[in-house]
């Protein structure tokens, strides 16, 4: 199985469930910037009633349901994390939060055709919003390098006054302002 | 030779008009087809260098691999 098998094996179930989702991380992130190579997808999902071991048999036995749930430590939110038996490709679910931006960027997704079928995604500005919040909190050179891909792909088309917003409420608007001269 | 900064830029605006030109379904996919080509290119090499590894162990060290890839990033 391939890791686009994967995923679309994961939208099916999304789908056939009637959860709703977006497709964060690198997917979200290669849509609007550069794209790299990616060893895992993420989604945020509103499961509702929905108990994860549904979804879980909607996505098929060989995908391994790690019994260990953990939790993401800015928005406060539980992840799951399915494992291919095949395969060293990784599905993780974040389960949307109570975070405001969180619930913003949800509220705001769009959808984009991949081919036989459309699927949705958060916005171009709310990629960015996410990637300073993590740079900010993990320091990683990849988010910076994310965000910085973004802006300069999308330069001319993005909302900025809408992604300051955020910024001053997350503490990035300084990093933000950088980022966006040296785009 | 080392490479000049007038060379970077360049290769900096290539990039970037690559990216603009590129459909959402390209782009959406791209990172997972660069993930699979990566992965067939380390398990021939896992196979080379561990001719008696079966499949399990193949794909455990491939997962040992993306593990320690995914830390350095």
């Amino acid at each position: 199985m391939t890791a686009a098998d994967a995923v679309s094996r994961v939208v099916d179930a999304l789908e056939a469930l009637n959860i709703p989702y977006m497709v964060v991380g690198s997917f979200s992130t290669n849509v609007y910037g550069s794209p790299r190579s990616t060893k895992d997808a993420d989604f945020v999902v509103e499961m509702g009633a929905t108990p994860i071991n549904s979804l879980a048999a909607a996505i098929g036995k060989e995908f391994v349901l790690e019994q260990q749930m953990s939790f993401e430590t800015i928005t406060a939110t539980s992840r799951h994390r399915f494992r291919h038996e095949r395969s060293a490709f990784l599905i993780e679910l974040f389960l949307l939060s109570e975070d405001p931006h969180d619930r913003a960027r949800f509220e705001r997704r769009v959808t984009g055709d991949i081919g036989a079928r459309e699927v949705f995604v958060p916005t171009a500005e709310d990629v960015i919003i996410v990637k300073l919040r993590w740079s900010r909190h993990g320091g990683r050179q990849k988010d910076v390098d994310d965000v910085l891909g973004v802006l300069r792909v999308q330069a001319g088309k993005l909302d900025v006054d809408y992604v300051r917003s955020w910024c001053d409420r997350h503490g990035t608007r300084e990093l933000f302002e950088r980022l966006l001269a040296e785009a | 030779m080392e490479p000049t900064k007038q060379l970077i830029e360049e290769l900096g605006r290539e990039e970037i008009e690559r990216a603009q030109r590129m459909t959402f379904a390209q782009k959406f996919w791209a990172g997972a087809e660069l993930f699979d080509y990566a992965c067939a290119i380390s398990s021939a090499a896992i196979r080379r260098q561990h001719p008696d590894y079966d499949d399990a162990q193949v794909l455990a060290e491939l997962r040992r691999r993306v593990e320690i890839a995914g830390r350095s990033q």
